[in-house]
């Protein structure tokens, strides 16, 4: 390696190089991580979870997805910013010619891309095998284990890594940040898995949504949104289009319906609603909010994404310009 | 004479301390500034300043007359080894003489890499297996190949053998001499900054008690070898008294003069090692700024 050491730099090179210039750098500098990166995507696990998949498991599948944006805020974003704050090592870094600011946004720049090179093509893998087991879903963009789409896969990395290097930044020692981040995706695991209080969740965010397409009309007026025959997950809309909780369901729309209707809904059996005509029900008819969904998370992530950045930047500080003009005394 | 360095009534405070009080002082371009001072007085705080690691939280300092420090124009004429770990050491040499070239315009590896071969250290070897000097060397090294303005060294002898520290402190005045590179440079050793050093700062507790070139400030201080009878004699309106021989004797040791005194055979000239450990010692505070 480093007999490769050759003059390259005599005079100054042009201000518009710099990004080309320090990537290589980035990439020596956190060369370790950035292989660990690759571990944590971690493609023959997923292998492993395609073996799960037709075992049986399905939601394994899922989980994966969930636990990946964890790995990746614990191992690879709690140390990133942090490791360097606690050895000194920053004093070096961040006092040459780039620029602190610089730096740390092609750092994160370079892990982005990686995450996102990685898990995209993963999720497609993962979609698949989820697709090829429920073959009732026209397509595959039509997977409804979003977790798993290919974009929220990158997403999701990408607000872990995030996440993990602002508490990284916070904290300024690697253990305590490994720890707070530890907690803090525990924390929204808990949150995930209690499920009415995420099922509630979702539905505060999507009740704001405008709807364009009501649904499966029940006979009293309402609106069948979309019905998972694999749970117990009902959405429903009002007559003005918007989801109703399952608190509002029922107590209000549930005691109007006919028995049949309350039957069939209580059992949570599909051919019951078709016997009912409610024959435009498929697997493929979802309600807009649902298909929103995926939107809303990818839209939500991408401002997740921007506040993490920006607090990052807040943080770590700096008087080299990024975006900003230049400040001078 | 430009100046390098202007320091405006900077003062920085941290969660639980003041750890600089109201510092001014003037670096010039091209010459070589010795920071001294005890154990936390505020050294690091006041390179770490300059260097735009840290920002004023009153106060402004200015580099090149007009540059903010950290700024990308005065980050690429400032180099700054710090004191302690400044190179990653999970990475071998060869990798943190790549990743500097990487983060500089300007990086004269043919410099870098002779240096090296020069002190014996091996590009292939980690970082974490070289000692505290060879570090130390590898971080000047890198620092030097940026060819910089201004050099920011934060106690940069404490892990070098009496050789190395020699002939380091011979390479740097070659820099000075050669590109006219202004140097700041904190450090314990006084008498050998007293070799290469044309300025000094000395804080103590967080407040600069003095700041000017040397040779102007030797010649306003003696020491002086009479009795406390006889200090009142020399002195009185003349000067102040810096130090004490004895607390007992009450005898002044180094005193300080307006007008540089001549013919008076109790009072001896004084050396910088003198000058600096008299106003480190120095308990009286309130003398209304730093002397210059």
């Amino acid at each position: 390696m480093t007999a490769t050491l050759t003059r390259t730099v005599g005079t100054p090179t042009s201000k518009t190089s710099w990004l080309p210039r320090l990537i290589p750098g980035v990439v020596r500098l956190n060369r370790t991580a950035l292989i660990s990166v690759v571990h944590q995507v971690g493609h023959p696990r997923a292998i492993i979870l395609a073996g799960e998949v037709f075992n049986g498991t399905l939601y394994s599948v899922s989980t994966y997805a969930f636990y990946l944006p964890v790995l990746v805020a614990v191992f690879i974003g709690a140390p990133l910013f942090a490791r360097s704050l606690e050895t000194g090592t920053f004093r070096f870094a961040w006092t040459q010619g780039v620029g602190r600011r610089r730096l740390v946004a092609t750092t994160l720049m370079v892990f982005v891309l990686e995450l996102t090179v990685l898990s995209f093509p993963l999720g497609i893998v993962l979609s698949r095998l989820w697709f090829d087991l429920s073959p009732q879903f026209p397509g595959l963009w039509t997977n409804h284990v979003f977790f798993t789409d290919p974009w929220m896969m990158a997403f999701s990395s990408a607000i872990g890594l995030l996440a993990g290097a602002l508490l990284g930044v916070v904290f300024r020692r690697v253990l305590t940040a490994l720890a707070a981040t530890t907690s803090m995706m525990i924390a929204i695991y808990l949150w995930a898995i209690m499920f009415p209080f995420f099922q509630e969740t979702l539905l505060w965010f999507v009740k704001r949504m405008p709807s364009s397409y009501p649904g499966v009309p029940l006979e009293n007026g309402n609106f069948l949104a979309h019905y998972d025959d694999s749970s117990v997950n009902i959405y429903l809309t009002n007559r003005s289009g918007h989801v109703m909780s399952m608190n509002q369901f029922n107590s209000q729309i549930y005691p109007k319906l006919p028995q049949a209707q309350k039957l069939a809904l209580n059992q949570n059996a599909a051919p019951e609603f078709h016997r009912l005509g409610l024959q435009e029900w498929q697997g493929s008819l979802f309600h807009s909010q649902f298909h929103g969904f995926l939107m809303m998370w990818i839209g939500f992530g991408i401002v997740t994404v921007i506040a993490l950045v920006v607090a990052i930047f807040a943080l770590i500080g700096g008087n080299d310009r990024l975006l900003l003009r230049r400040r001078r005394l | 004479m430009t100046s390098a360095v202007q320091i405006e009534a900077v003062s920085r405070r941290f969660r639980r301390c003041t750890a600089l009080r109201s510092v001014t002082a003037t670096i010039p371009s091209g010459s070589v500034t010795a920071l001294v001072g005890s154990n936390g007085a505020g050294k690091t705080t006041l390179l770490n300043l300059v260097t735009g690691l840290l920002t004023p939280s009153t106060g402004a300092i200015s580099l090149f007359e007009n540059l903010a420090p950290g700024s990308l124009e005065a980050l690429g004429r400032v180099a700054y080894v710090a004191q302690d770990g400044p190179v990653s050491t999970s990475r071998t040499v060869g990798d943190a003489v790549h990743i500097a070239r990487s983060f500089n315009t300007l990086f004269d590896l043919d410099s870098a890499v002779v240096r090296l071969q020069r002190l014996d250290i091996d590009l292939k070897q980690r970082v974490s297996k070289l000692s505290g000097g060879q570090r130390a060397q590898l971080a000047i090294t890198l620092a030097l190949a940026r060819a910089p303005e201004l050099l920011v060294l934060d106690e940069p002898l404490s892990s070098l053998d009496p050789i190395a520290r020699r002939d380091l402190l011979g390479e740097l005045m070659g820099h000075c001499a050669d590109s006219g590179m202004t140097i700041i440079f904190s450090s314990h050793v006084i008498a050998e900054l007293e070799k290469i050093a044309s300025h000094l700062v000395l804080i103590k507790d967080g407040e600069a008690v003095v700041a000017g070139e040397i040779d102007e400030l030797l010649e306003h201080h003696r020491i002086f070898t009479g009795t406390a009878a006889e200090a009142g004699l020399v002195h009185d309106g003349h000067g102040s008294v810096i130090s004490q021989a004895h607390p007992l004797t009450l005898a002044p040791r180094v005193i300080r003069f307006a007008v540089p005194p001549t013919g008076n055979a109790l009072l001896v000239p004084v050396t910088l090692e003198d000058l600096a450990y008299a106003y480190l010692e120095h308990s009286t505070s309130g003398s209304g700024g730093p002397t210059t």
